[in-house]
């Protein structure tokens, strides 16, 4: 039978403290730590090393570099199989206008291979199709030929669902290397090339934040704009059997392999893939917009952060950052002394990011506004107020109280 | 605590963790940093190194935050990497030679820090704080982790069980051992310490 019930803790005993001794003077050894000033390191340490770009992909991506964001997984995935750019666009984009020809569209998940890299995500190409979900037709008319798809970088370097699956290799995608710009072919070569480490997580986070200096622009010129409406500009042939074609851009799908991959099973629906999707790539921009701002802060370049913070909200006013860029605006100003207006947007702030985690933020470069005007209790009181029907908030409140205006 | 962190709860009635975002993890840190600070410093010893370790683990947590899954699991998940940090550490330490040295270096320092000629009282207590910290190291492997968490961090039998990855009532077995060994540990000490006043 099991004792679900904890037994009495020795520390509490008063027999045992007699008997023996007093464990808590064990605690007595352990060092003191100065725990706001960790907190702030880890955080950093943590963005440094893990990459702006997850903050805004979330759910969407796991990698561990900001280069290996979902908009450059494409990418990397066909540079890696030796295809060109324009190809690796142009094939995606292809296949998903065959399935809007067939009529049938299926959401899709492309899953990127982590190969063991310390300072570029080079992945292995393979496109998974999920076939149990079909997307909205609307989705589609809203996205063009980018589809609500899931895009995902599996860090264990292993596909997460293998029911209901088929994987396109990369011998399913053939391209005219000769096409290949030279550009994309150096580009290609340097992915390649990096060295490899066998634990990500052993990077010091230094050496990650210098290789995402050196490689984002990289993958960010990749995935301009030019190229993707280059892609976009692709006459796609809507084929009821799947007889993939590319008329224009640089890269071909050939069906042939794909029907001899496939031979001898069953032919099912073809589910389509697009591995760059317009939001994709407009979210890069976003990302580097708030990683310039980001590292202006960690510079100690306020003025210059709070203007880039400032119109990275008027850029990117959905963007998926835009709350945390509200909230490094707010620390900005506070370390620019500008305490009222901070106090005036703080408050208002605190109140609107109810139930999520950056109010605590909010509240506490509120308060420490209030504190340098010499008011900090009287600013608990007004966040008290403001938030006296938030429960959570109000906790928040005199925790923040305690910790700063003692 | 638990409601400060923006949950949603999922359908088997866990805590979904917030979105991965600096703020979330610097809430994690809040909650569970000042734990894990002390569990990798009972292990590992005292010293910078364990803020280096504690460091790590949370920036493992930030890059696999989508894989942890529910909030209730996030405290098991950190302790379980740490551990293993904390064996990579104490291995590299080893090889080098230091771990001995760390050890004694930091009982020193901890020893000026709290010896306060002032109070004999004082002078006492650190003695018999340093002995209950050698009682601890003289158990054995399998059984002080279990005995740390449960009578020093007050952590509950099932946690324990979910954070070693073994049964419950292994659990209670293992703690009455391990009680039974810090006892004689501790009077074997103190007898040392008791004889070595005497000469």
């Amino acid at each position: 039978m099991t004792q679900d019930k904890d037994m009495p803790r020795l520390i509490d005993d008063p027999m045992f403290k007699k008997d023996f001794v007093d464990l808590n003077l064990e605690q007595t050894l352990l060092s003191k730590h100065d725990l706001p000033d960790m907190r702030q390191n880890v955080v950093k340490a943590a963005l440094a090393a893990g990459g702006i770009s997850l903050l805004s992909l979330g759910d969407a991506a796991h990698a561990t570099s900001e280069t290996a964001a979902s908009t450059s997984a494409a990418v990397a995935t066909a540079t890696t199989a030796g295809l060109s750019m324009k190809a690796a666009l142009a094939g995606a984009l292809t296949l998903a206008a065959l399935s809007y020809g067939a009529g049938r569209f299926h959401e899709q998940t492309i899953q990127v291979q982590k190969q063991e890299s310390a300072e570029v995500m080079v992945v292995q190409p393979s496109i998974v199709i999920d076939e149990k979900k079909i997307l909205e037709e609307n989705e589609l008319q809203e996205i063009g030929i980018e589809t609500n798809e899931q895009l995902e970088i599996d860090a264990q370097g292993s596909p997460t669902d293998t029911q209901n699956v088929r994987t396109l290799n990369s011998s399913d995608i053939t391209v005219q290397k000769d096409q290949q710009p030279k550009e994309e072919k150096a580009i290609h070569e340097r992915m390649v090339t990096k060295p490899k480490t066998s634990d990500i997580a052993h990077v010091k986070p230094e050496v990650a934040s210098k290789s995402d200096e050196v490689d984002m622009p990289i993958i960010e010129e990749k995935l301009s704009d030019d190229i993707y409406n280059q892609a976009r500009e692709i006459q796609f042939v809507p084929v009821a059997n799947q007889q993939p074609v590319l008329s224009g851009g640089s890269g071909r799908v050939s069906g042939e392999k794909e029907n001899e991959r496939t031979a001898g099973r069953q032919q099912t629906t073809r589910t389509t893939t697009t591995s760059t999707s317009k939001r994709s790539a407009k979210m890069s921009g976003e990302v580097a917009h708030f990683r310039r701002a980001y590292l202006a802060m960690a510079s100690g370049k306020y003025e210059m952060a709070a203007s880039l913070f400032s119109s990275y909200l008027k850029d990117y006013p959905e963007g998926e950052l835009r709350i945390e860029a509200r909230i490094r605006w707010l620390e900005a100003q506070l370390k620019l002394k500008d305490f009222k207006r901070v106090k005036e947007i703080g408050l208002n702030l605190s109140h609107a990011l109810k139930g999520s985690a950056y109010q605590q933020n909010a509240i506490e470069l509120t308060l420490r506004s209030f504190k340098a005007l010499g008011e900090c209790q009287k600013g608990a009181g007004v966040l008290s107020k403001k938030l006296k029907e938030d429960d959570v908030g109000f906790r928040k409140v005199q925790k923040a109280t305690q910790d700063i205006c003692r | 605590m638990l409601g400060q962190m923006a949950l949603s709860t999922t359908e088997q009635g866990h805590s979904q963790l917030p979105k991965k975002s600096s703020a979330a993890l610097a809430e994690a840190f809040d909650l569970h940093g000042p734990f894990l600070l002390r569990v990798v410093e009972r292990k590992i010893g005292a010293g910078p190194h364990v803020e280096d370790v504690v460091q790590e683990v949370f920036i493992i947590a930030f890059q696999k935050w989508n894989e942890i899954g529910s909030y209730e699991y996030l405290k098991t998940w950190l302790y379980r990497v740490a551990m293993n940090k904390c064996m990579h550490a104490k291995r590299s330490y080893a090889r080098r030679g230091r771990l001995a040295d760390h050890f004694d270096q930091h009982q020193h320092v901890h020893e000026e820090h709290i010896a306060q000629p002032e109070a004999e009282a004082r002078v006492h207590q650190r003695d018999q704080a340093r002995l209950v910290r050698m009682a601890i190291e003289k158990l054995s492997d399998s059984v002080r982790d279990i005995f740390v968490l449960y009578e020093l961090e007050g952590v509950a039998g099932k946690e324990i069980a979910e954070m070693l990855d073994m049964p419950l009532n292994t659990i209670w077995s293992r703690l009455r051992k391990a009680r039974g060994e810090f006892k004689s540990a501790w009077l074997k000490l103190e007898n040392e310490m008791n004889t070595k006043e005497a000469q």
